[in-house]
C-alpha cells in the first residue's frame, strides 16, 4: 500500500453556507482543515473579519485564502482611511475579486463575501476569481453540494434571526455527516447594523432533525 | 527671495497663479433642492469667433462634471486627470468614486504641482459637482494652492465679490435647478458689468434627480433663451431705478 501522503497542502475542504435574512447576514461554516487524509485541524475558523461589520468566508488552500484575506484587510483599512467611512460590502468583495483576478495563476480557492454597510444594509456577495455576485443566500465547498437539496427546500427570503441559525445550523450539521472532507465543529458570524456576534457550536451539539 | 521663494508667508509663484484665475471668467456653483448647477461667462474675443465653441464645462464620469476658469488648458488637464481618478477607482474598489474623494484627489493634485522645482502651480481653480449614491450631491471648489473646500454655492473669477454677495441673498436650498438657472444668469452678468458693453456667452451644466443624476449640459438654444431673459430682467430693474 502506498504510504499517506502527508506533504499535500492544507485544505479547507469546506461547507460554507450564508444566507441574507431580515435586517443582517448570517454567515456559516464547519470547522475541518485538511491535508489530504490527514485533519490538521477541526476546529478552524474560517470566517475572517475584514472590517467592523464585513466579514469573508475562505474555502480552498487555507495558506492562500488566509494571505488573500489579509490584503484585503490592508486594502480596505487604507480605503477607509481615505474615506472617513464605513465601507461599501460590494468594496470589500471586489477587492477580493481583483487579488483573486490578477493572481489566478497561483491561488487556488474563493470567498463568500457578507455584510452590513449604511447604503445597501445587508449583502452576501460570492466571490471567486471570474466574478461577484450578489446574491440572497450562497454556499460553497464540497460539503454545499451533498446539501442544495435542503438549501433548496428550505430556503425563503426575509427569515427572522432564529429560522436563519437554526437553517445554517442543520444545513452544516448534514453536510458534515455525508461528506468527507466536512467536520468538526460550526461557527457561524451574525452581522447586523448594531455589530456581529459570533456563535460557536461543538462537534458533539450538533443536530440532525 | 525671488520667483520659488516665500515672500511674508507667501508663496509667490501660487500668488501669480491666483492672479490668473482673479481675471478670467466668472464660474458659478450651487447646490439646489434637487441637484447641482454649474455655470461661466465668457467674453466672446472676436467677432470672427464660432459660437458654442470653445466649452469651459466638462464631464469626467456620468456624475461628475468641472468647471475651470484661468488658464484653460490647465483646467482641461485637471479635467483629464479626473477622468483617470474616476476609472482607477471604478477598477480598483467596485464603486463609483465619491464626489468628496475626486475633487481632493484633484486638490491633491493641484497642491503636488505647488511643492516641486520643474513644476508650475496650475493658473486655474474649478468647481466639481457630482453626484454619489453615498453621500448625495456635492459641490467642491478647488483654488490654484490646492485648497479644496466644499460649498452650497461658490463663485470664483473677476466677479466673485459680487456673485458671493448675491449668491448669500437667494434660498437656493428651496429652489429646484430649473427655477435656479434665470438666477444664475442674473447673478453671472451681474458680476462682470465692466464687460456688458461686449458680446457675452453664457454656459450651464446641470446634474439633477431630473437628469437622473447624471451631468448634463443645458443646450445652446435654452442658454440663449435665459440669456436674453436675463439681460431683460436687469434692464427693467435699471429703469425702475431710474
Amino acid at each position: 500500500m502506498d504510504p499517506i501522503d502527508t506533504k499535500d497542502v492544507m485544505t479547507d475542504g469546506t461547507t460554507l453556507v450564508s444566507l441574507v435574512y431580515d435586517g443582517g447576514v448570517m454567515l456559516g461554516c464547519d470547522g475541518k482543515s485538511a491535508s489530504a487524509v490527514l485533519i490538521g485541524n477541526r476546529m478552524s475558523d474560517k470566517l475572517e473579519p475584514l472590517h467592523e461589520h464585513i466579514y469573508c468566508q475562505r474555502t480552498g488552500v487555507s495558506a492562500h485564502t488566509e494571505a488573500v484575506a489579509r490584503y484585503a484587510r490592508y486594502f480596505l483599512d487604507s480605503h477607509c482611511a481615505e474615506t472617513g467611512d464605513l465601507p461599501l460590502v460590494e468594496t470589500a468583495a471586489s477587492i477580493i475579486q481583483k487579488i483573486f483576478y490578477e493572481n489566478g495563476k497561483y491561488l487556488r480557492g474563493s470567498m463568500l463575501v457578507g455584510g452590513w454597510d449604511p447604503v445597501e444594509g445587508p449583502q452576501l456577495f460570492d466571490v471567486n476569481k471570474g466574478a461577484k455576485i450578489s446574491k440572497k443566500i450562497a454556499w460553497n465547498g464540497s460539503g454545499s453540494f451533498v446539501i442544495i437539496g435542503y438549501l433548496d427546500k428550505n430556503f425563503k427570503e426575509n427569515m427572522s434571526k432564529a429560522e436563519a441559525f437554526e437553517f445554517i445550523k442543520e444545513a452544516i450539521s448534514l453536510a458534515t455527516y455525508r461528506d468527507g472532507s466536512s467536520g468538526g465543529s460550526i461557527r457561524i458570524v451574525d452581522i447586523t447594523k448594531d455589530g456581529r456576534k459570533r456563535h460557536y457550536i461543538p462537534h458533539n451539539e450538533k443536530e440532525i432533525k | 527671495m525671488s520667483g520659488g521663494g516665500y515672500d511674508d508667508q507667501f508663496i509667490s509663484q501660487i500668488e501669480y497663479a491666483q492672479k490668473a484665475v482673479e481675471g478670467s471668467s466668472t464660474i458659478i456653483g450651487v447646490v439646489c433642492k434637487d441637484g447641482v448647477v454649474l455655470a461661466t461667462e465668457k467674453v466672446m474675443p472676436n467677432k470672427l469667433y464660432l459660437p458654442q465653441t470653445d466649452k469651459r464645462i466638462y464631464s469626467m464620469s456620468r456624475h461628475a462634471g468641472l468647471v475651470a476658469n484661468g488658464v484653460i488648458p490647465d483646467g482641461r488637464n485637471i479635467m483629464y486627470k479626473g477622468r483617470k481618478e474616476y476609472k482607477s477607482y471604478g477598477d480598483q474598489f467596485g464603486t463609483e468614486i465619491t464626489g468628496k474623494i475626486l475633487a481632493e484627489r484633484l486638490a491633491q493634485y493641484m497642491h503636488f504641482n505647488t511643492c516641486y522645482y520643474g513644476k508650475r502651480p496650475f493658473g486655474t481653480s474649478v468647481a466639481v459637482s457630482a453626484w454619489d449614491k453615498i453621500n448625495g450631491y456635492s459641490l467642491h471648489l478647488i483654488e490654484p494652492s490646492g485648497d479644496c473646500n466644499q460649498y452650497w454655492g461658490c463663485a470664483n473669477g473677476r466677479g466673485k465679490q459680487t456673485a458671493r454677495s448675491e449668491l448669500e441673498k437667494e434660498e437656493f436650498k428651496e429652489t429646484t435647478c430649473e427655477d435656479a438657472l434665470p438666477k444664475i444668469a442674473k447673478i453671472l452678468l451681474l458680476s462682470t458689468e465692466e464687460t456688458k458693453e461686449k458680446a457675452r456667452e453664457l454656459e450651464f451644466s446641470v446634474l439633477s434627480d431630473e437628469t437622473n443624476h447624471e451631468h448634463k449640459f443645458v443646450s445652446a438654444e435654452k442658454t440663449d433663451e435665459i440669456l436674453q431673459g436675463a439681460l431683460k430682467a436687469i434692464d427693467e430693474e435699471d429703469m425702475d431705478e431710474d
